[in-house]
């Protein structure tokens, strides 16, 4: 990266976390994060034993959920907000390509949305932990994964933006977050019932969206040991390879796109 | 803000979902069959929104109840081309806590997974383990799971039935808890068959009490009089008082008696073995 992409960055990034931190939609997540892990914990006081799995189950649902819904926001406004309030023209009367541009917008998401997934996670891990309830070191690798899936989805997501109006482009990215699983049994079942080739299955796989892969939530709620580091590696590897062509994709739209 | 805005939706469209797998899903519109009030749920508007809240957590719970004793490790029915198969493992419990009749895992084990690195991945990223005889993680930790749907709501039947039954796997010294439990889903749930053909089985066979068990199931036999339940755990209840009245009465060695449950019962279910067993015996 030259030290121009990276200063432009850097500007971009503090305005984009300003932004957000103004915007208060942390607090609100974090609240309903914690009212969520409370509400949980309030059946112990009604006598009911036992509920650290229940407790875990909701609060590692609660951060994917909100996670996922944070992150697709924060992203999809970065770009069309720009144009909306025409703050695009002084940028990019500048000598800032659009790549640098969309680049640097990646890279705000990536930060803004990381930063506060790790605010989420680590107060909700802490309110558990007031509740002695523990969590394994499988929950280092938890972060690390769900990082690396942030960037990736942030990549799709501002591709898309530039691709789709903002309601679209969440509706859409929201779908294809919550819908990866479901399409990857699609996929299998294509391949047992119906006799899709093999090659075919991975191909499709390597194009269809993974966000169900960068979920280790439920290792977390069970205690699991943690997995080998290739594995994280190689959901990197993923992350940079189809997240850069999901960034390829919105350079070819933005860079020719008529503003305004 | 739309986030905010986002939340409540979700939770409306978790509702909806709830009332649509209600629907597509016979158990659960079946489930209210033996209700003492079926208006229960219809009596108003409002009061049928909460009976679907209520149904779709006590629904979501008793599936849940299935995630947690596997760690995770998630289950699901085998295709009819799965069944043929040789290759597809079937789940088998190791210590007899639960039956998987043509039950697979979700995510397929490596013999017969198409994909390359993308399932050897997942079988890390996700809870997996071979589904072939395979432990289950100690009862204790799912007991509030049923606690807490009967609570959400005390209709939920097979949440007491189970339930019972997992108190009491969890301890055998658990008995007056388990059979405390099920009084409770026969409390709230008068017109069941299934709630009190359990409670004749346990005074049966864990309270050696006969005439207790005999007065169970023969409420069981009046509440299931003159219809056939569609809910299968309340047909298989009717089908079972059947059973343990004419059992009870081969224990104590009354011939006549056990020869005319098991003939009543195959009036009922004509094609059952064990009934026809007990009638030619």
């Amino acid at each position: 990266m030259s030290a121009r992409t990276w200063q432009i960055t850097r500007a971009m990034l503090t305005a984009g976390t300003l932004e957000t931190l103004r915007r208060k939609e942390l607090y609100v997540i974090a609240i309903l994060a914690v009212l969520m892990v409370l509400g949980a914990y309030t059946f112990h006081f009604f006598g009911v034993r036992g509920l650290e799995i229940f407790i875990k189950d909701v609060a590692f649902t609660a951060i994917g959920v909100l996670t996922t819904v944070l992150t697709v926001f924060i992203t999809a406004r970065q770009i069309p907000d720009e144009i909306q309030r025409r703050t695009i023209y002084p940028l990019l009367a500048r000598p800032i390509s659009r790549g640098q541009l969309l680049f640097a917008k990646w890279a705000t998401a990536t930060f803004t949305a990381g930063f506060c997934f790790l605010v989420l996670a680590l107060l909700t891990a802490g309110l558990i932990a007031t509740l002695s309830i523990g969590l394994k070191p499988i929950f280092i690798q938890y972060l690390l994964l769900k990082l690396l899936g942030i960037g990736w989805l942030c990549a799709m997501v501002i591709a898309l933006s530039v691709y789709l109006t903002p309601p679209a482009c969440i509706t859409l990215s929201l779908i294809l977050a919550f819908g990866s699983g479901l399409f990857n049994r699609l996929l299998l079942m294509a391949h047992w019932e119906s006799g899709l080739d093999a090659l075919w299955v991975n191909l499709l796989y390597g194009i269809l969206p993974h966000w169900d892969f960068f979920d280790m939530g439920k290792k977390v709620v069970y205690d699991w040991a943690m997995v080998p580091w290739w594995v994280l590696g190689a959901m990197g590897g993923y992350a940079v390879l189809n997240g850069g062509l999901w960034l390829l994709l919105g350079w070819l739209k933005f860079r020719k796109q008529v503003l305004g | 803000m739309k986030a905010v805005l986002l939340i409540p939706g979700l939770c409306v469209g978790a509702v909806v979902a709830g009332a649509c797998v209600r629907l597509v899903l016979p158990i659960h519109t079946q489930r209210a069959e033996t209700l003492d009030a079926i208006t229960l749920y219809d009596r108003s508007a409002m009061v049928s929104v909460m009976g679907e809240f209520r149904g779709s957590l006590a629904g979501y719970l008793w599936l849940k109840t299935d995630e947690y004793t596997h760690g995770g490790v998630r289950l699901r029915p085998m295709t009819e081309r799965e069944k043929q198969s040789e290759k597809v493992h079937r789940a088998s419990s190791a210590d007899g806590l639960h039956d998987h009749p043509d039950e697979t895992g979700v995510i397929p084990e490596p013999e017969r997974d198409p994909r390359w690195l993308w399932g050897d991945l997942e079988r890390h990223i996700q809870p997996y383990f071979d589904v072939r005889h395979h432990f289950h993680r100690p009862v204790r930790e799912v007991l509030p799971l049923y606690r807490l749907m009967t609570w959400a709501d005390p209709t939920f039947v097979q949440g007491y039935l189970v339930g019972a039954q997992m108190i009491l796997f969890d301890n055998k010294n658990n008995l007056p808890e388990a059979l405390a439990f099920l009084q409770e889903g026969a409390r709230n749930n008068p017109k069941s068959i299934a709630i009190f053909t359990e409670l004749g089985r346990y005074a049966l066979i864990h309270q050696n009490n006969p005439q207790l068990a005999e007065r169970y199931l023969l409420r069981a036999i009046e509440n299931g009089a003159n219809w056939m339940p569609e809910n299968p755990f309340e047909r298989e209840g009717l089908l079972h008082a059947y059973r343990w009245l004419a059992l009870k009465a081969y224990k104590y060695g009354d011939r006549a008696q056990m020869r005319l449950w098991a003939q009543r019962g195959l009036e009922r279910f004509p094609d059952d073995p064990p009934l026809k067993m007990l009638l030619s015996k």
